[in-house]
């Protein structure tokens, strides 16, 4: 009686288990990228076209893996980069090999995997970092050794330490983009909202920018997961007041509770949506245009993800396509950078590729020009580094993100935007 | 039940020689095999080992189950990130004064919990972590400002704070892995002492009865705050050497499942062994390392390993592996022993 | 007189709170069904079943594949999500509920978290979460819509707090009045005697787990459309919050959990307004829970535990 029973429970839970194995979850990521490559002009490495053969060089990265988030499509891109360098004759005929390990947001565990890349498996250099928490753990520690990271920031650290160097602009700059554009479009009082965890770095830029035009603003941190995001979203319409701003910095999974809830209690058309770059994607546009089509001000850190604005977007279509699966998107983006500017550090070295010549290389990195950037990036040998200070501001429209105001300069209210921009034009960095 | 004449009897002194010899092991020669991303993560090892111990001296030895101790671990970090800023108190006194005042707060915390048992002390403890993952994230982590909650607003900062201060001798990753090995394994003395005198009987009374304890003129509300005491005081020793060993510590990093994957962990290893808590700060830490680095198998199987484990602890080997893996080895050992005796028959006898 | 009234609660216009009123209950039934939930799992099985948010997701994640990759009926992939939870209560319960039954609720309830982290690593293993991209469960019924009190509430809202209300009431006279009922209480108060006295015990188990586990699946059908997103990370965790209106209702009063979960809803949304503790609301079930617990408690002298481990 009872081995019967048993059995019947282990075949439903094994029906279980495979019901869920089964279902291909995993690939179904956003929609892919709409349009045709354009034809090529900027190539991989040298583009010879020749597979490299000789010593690989060795390069490594961190990227945060957590249930709920998963910045690794970051390091993957990156990853393909190299991989298609390695297919175009190399850095000086020698493949780069390119380590990826993922970290569960554990200081002792981020501490440790940058050791192992640095001290054990010897890297030259480390590019492709994201994580919530891994620039503040492990800047001391990059110091030390002398290696600048190319990756893309959250956290305050990554752009206030020598350590980092990222291509994006983080959630503080981004909200100070939407702030400015939300302003200039009429907003006369202005509420923000981002994670708690970050509110006091990310809301603190665009609370200066609405000071500095005497707009009232008022700060929401907001605890994830959300729960009652209408409860939080009238008290802040409330303050807004109509025609007011409300300027929401979460991603894609968070973002939609408001966004959904605005639409629910009827006052899409009753503010200016602001917002920072995670929703400026064809998966959200394709979720809540037309109606909030014209009532959005996304500052996008990037170009629009599209192969047609230039060739480097262009290439980046291709190398996805042909060497992962992953659709293209503002993290693929972000590692097609990182792993550009990280390649042409490599190349511009004249001796033997070391973890001090590399590093060396990358801080002498000028005047990087790519289409999926505003303005050149670079890194220079100065205290600290927000390379990626000019944004453009985006909008939906019928069901796509298009673009509202070209590449707008940051307001440099920030003591660190204003000492950033004398030192790009003190030593001609971009 | 032990007493200090028992503890010198054989066996007792066959265990601290291994343990002391494993000590050594751990502290000189390590060191020289392991590179520095293994020293980081064997300090953290040891860390997490004394929150299993807190664990275990409450759930294993006084039979009270706290599910919130990381949020008690994530307090002792923030006093010790705070007076490490605040203050220029020697690291020694920064550890004790994490300790004292993490103490303070799990015994008013335990005060009122006193009168809950099983389940509903484990909810509310759960509940006290959810509570304290909140707050925490609206306050995050002190950063060398002022105030009593010392957070700078970041963008006043243009240069980058210095991360939390170890002690002046032990700045690098080995000494510090060292100095941390030795606060640790103090700290398992303290606890040892505590087990092998009155408190531990006391506790061993409380976890079979409380009414026959009660009878026996056991004080009870003493000693169950007493285990609270000595579990917080573990603790936030432990959260101020993870605050110097991390450096930048942020709220973020904290969540309220962690103290759940903790208790799984301390299950797995073995809460009535001290030994059973270092293999529970070997799983919590030492795995995911592996797992990672190591091996490249993704992350994700840990949880499912850890969530079979608990099962199989709660299921068949409530002593966890501590407990579980000397007797599986005294079996292999037998058979052994036996297909030994059995293929070269013992000279004199029949074969 | 609206004045005078107006100036009671706190001080602050009652006309000013109403729509975060309306808002808390609305979402309150989200606490409240998981809540009712667990509770009837409790009283039926006698054990505290925390892998029940995750259980609930993993359904949810099964409707979704359904819904976005094939082609079949969405009604079906709402029915599969509800009857997974069903069936893996009861594959669970079959297979580790006569182990642990000897147990005292603790040792019951941790086996569940370990089911819980089993079902979350298989989850994030073959679902990962992506960075431009989230998931959807939204379900036909949000786009009705209704305005009380000057808020608009959505039918899925109504429609959780209505089941929450009706599963407390089926089931507190299923469990009193109905032979079943009164067995499966028996059961999960001693399983051997219950046996001795004649009882199917593994017949009424089954029901018993089954039943609960489609009040799971309903849960989390639902909770993904509530919440927005279907995130299962942290629907596997908001089963913490949800215990907080089961610990409200002393793990027993099904009635008591019910109006738990409203006010744990209620006193999150109306916290909304005041900006000094607006930042700290996410604390309010957990709280809520703490206070309820210490005051239910407070007359109690010693605990007897059946069994030690």
């Amino acid at each position: 009686m009872r081995s019967r029973y048993l059995r019947i429970g282990l075949a439903l839970t094994a029906v279980a288990a495979v019901a869920m194995m089964v279902v291909a979850l995993a690939n179904s990521a956003g929609p892919v990228g709409s349009g045709t490559a354009s034809a090529t002009k900027a190539t991989c490495g040298k583009g010879t076209g020749k597979k490299a053969t000789g010593t690989p060089i060795k390069l490594g990265g961190i990227d945060m893996l957590i249930p709920g988030v998963d910045f690794t499509t970051i390091g993957k891109t990156a990853n393909a980069y190299f991989q298609c360098v390695n297919d175009n004759g190399g850095v000086n005929g020698r493949p780069i090999k390119y380590t990826l390990y993922t970290e569960q947001l554990n200081p002792a565990q981020e501490a440790a995997l940058a050791r192992k890349l640095i001290t054990s498996d010897k890297v030259v250099g480390v590019v492709g970092n994201t994580s919530f928490a891994e620039c503040g753990t492990n800047w001391k520690y990059y110091k030390s050794k002398g290696y600048v990271v190319i990756g893309a920031g959250v956290q305050a650290e990554c752009y206030s330490t020598p350590s980092f160097a990222e291509v994006n602009s983080g959630p503080r700059y981004s909200n100070v983009g939407a702030a400015q554009a939300l302003i200039k479009a009429g907003a006369k009082k202005l509420a923000i909202a981002s994670p708690d965890t970050i509110s006091a770095y990310a809301d603190g830029g665009p609370a200066l920018v609405a000071k500095s035009h005497n707009i009232p603003v008022k700060i929401f941190p907001t605890h994830l997961p959300v729960t009652d995001a209408t409860s939080q979203l009238l008290q802040m319409y409330q303050f807004a007041g109509d025609g007011g701003g409300i300027l929401i910095d979460f991603t894609p999974d968070t973002a939609p509770a408001f966004m959904k809830a605005a639409e629910a209690q009827g006052i899409v058309d009753k503010v200016l949506w602001g917002s920072s770059t995670p929703i400026a994607n064809t998966f959200m546009s394709g979720q809540f245009s037309p109606t909030f089509d014209g009532h959005l001000w996304i500052d996008n850190e990037f170009s629009n993800v599209d192969p047609k604005v230039g060739p480097d977007s262009a290439l980046m279509f291709q190398i996805l396509q042909k060497y992962t699966k992953i659709a293209p998107q503002a993290f693929a983006q972000m590692g097609f950078l990182d792993a550009k500017f990280a390649v042409n550090a490599l190349l511009s070295i004249k001796g033997p590729i070391t973890a001090k010549s590399y590093n060396a290389a990358v801080r002498n990195l000028k005047n990087q020009k790519s289409d999926i950037l505003c303005k050149p990036f670079y890194v220079g040998n100065i205290p600290y580094h927000i390379p990626n200070n000019t944004n453009i501001i985006v909008d939906y429209k019928d069901k796509n993100v298009v673009v509202r105001t070209g590449c707008t300069d940051f307001q440099a209210v920030d003591k660190a935007i204003a000492q950033t921009r004398k030192w790009e034009k003190q030593f001609k960095l971009n | 039940m032990s007493s200090l004449s028992e503890l010198l009897d054989r066996g007792t002194v066959v265990r601290a020689a291994v343990a002391v010899t494993l000590l050594a092991i751990a502290i000189f020669v390590l060191p020289h095999i392991a590179g520095s991303d293994w020293i980081t993560t064997f300090t953290s090892v040891a860390i997490y080992s004394v929150v299993a111990l807190g664990f275990g001296i409450l759930y294993g030895r006084a039979g009270m189950i706290s599910l919130g101790q990381v949020a008690l671990l994530t307090i002792g970090c923030w006093i010790g990130t705070r007076l490490a800023y605040a203050t220029g108190l020697p690291f020694p006194l920064l550890l004790l004064a994490a300790g004292a005042i993490t103490c303070a707060i799990g015994v008013l915390v335990g005060l009122p919990a006193l009168r809950l048992s099983g389940i509903y002390l484990a909810l509310i403890t759960l509940m006290f972590a959810g509570a304290t993952t909140v707050v925490l994230s609206v306050t995050d982590f002190p950063n060398g400002g002022g105030g009593f909650k010392g957070r700078a607003a970041t963008g006043a900062l243009t240069t980058s704070t210095p991360p939390v201060r170890r002690p002046s001798w032990a700045e690098g990753d080995v000494a510090y892995y060292r100095y941390t090995v030795i606060v640790c394994v103090l700290l398992f003395l303290i606890a040892l002492v505590h087990i092998a005198s009155k408190p531990g009987r006391a506790w061993a009374s409380i976890r079979e009865s409380e009414p026959a304890a009660l009878a026996a003129g056991v004080n009870i509300t003493l000693y169950k705050l007493w285990a609270f005491a000595l579990a917080s005081f573990l603790t936030g020793v432990a959260g101020c050497l993870l605050a110097a060993q991390v450096g930048v510590p942020r709220a973020i990093t904290f969540q309220t499942q962690d103290s759940l994957t903790l208790a799984a962990t301390a299950l797995i290893g073995g809460i009535f062994s001290l030994w059973g808590a270092i293999v529970a700060g070997v799983f919590n830490q030492l795995l995911p390392f592996l797992f990672q680095a190591q091996w490249g198998v993704n992350p994700n199987f840990l949880l499912i390993i850890f969530g079979v484990g608990l099962l199989q602890v709660l299921l068949t080997a409530p002593g966890g592996l501590a407990d579980q893996f000397p007797k599986d080895m005294m079996n292999l050992a037998r058979l052994i022993v036996r297909g030994v005796r059995k293929l070269v028959p013992v000279k004199g006898t029949a074969s | 007189m609206n004045h005078v009234l107006a100036f009671a609660i706190f001080g602050v216009d009652w006309q000013f709170l109403k729509p975060y009123i309306v808002i808390g209950l609305a979402f309150g039934g989200v606490y409240a069904l998981s809540g009712v939930g667990l509770v009837v799992l409790y009283r039926a099985t006698g054990v505290l079943n925390i892998a029940f948010g995750a259980i609930g997701a993993a359904g949810a994640l099964i409707a979704y594949y359904i819904v976005n990759h094939t082609s079949w009926p969405h009604w079906l992939a709402y029915t599969i999500c509800v009857v997974f939870g069903g069936l893996t209560n009861l594959a669970y319960g079959m297979i580790f509920g006569p182990a642990f039954s000897r147990r005292d609720a603790l040792v019951k309830m941790m086996g569940t978290l370990g089911l819980a982290l089993i079902l979350l690593g298989l989850m994030a293993w073959r679902a990962p979460a992506g960075g431009a991209f989230a998931r959807f469960l939204p379900l036909g019924t949000t786009q009705t819509r209704y305005t009380i009190l000057g808020t608009s509430v959505s039918l899925t809202q109504l429609i959780a707090l209505l089941l929450a209300f009706a599963i407390t009431a089926t089931v507190t006279a299923f469990l009193r009045f109905t032979k079943l009922g009164t067995a499966m209480r028996a059961l999960a108060d001693d399983r051997e005697v219950t046996a001795m006295l004649g009882v199917p015990v593994r017949r009424v188990e089954a029901a018993a787990w089954f039943g609960s586990g489609l009040a799971c699946g309903a849960a989390g059908l639902l909770l993904p459309d509530l919440l927005t997103s279907l995130d299962y990370s942290a629907l596997t965790f908001l089963v913490i919050s949800s215990l907080a209106a089961a610990l409200i209702g002393r793990l027993r009063s099904l009635g008591a959990t019910l109006a738990g979960g409203l006010a744990v809803g209620v006193a999150q949304a109306i916290l909304s307004p005041y900006t000094s503790v607006s930042a700290y609301r996410s604390a309010a079930p957990f709280v809520l829970a703490i206070v309820a617990l210490l005051y239910l408690s407070r007359h109690r002298v010693v605990t007897v535990s059946r069994a030690a481990g």
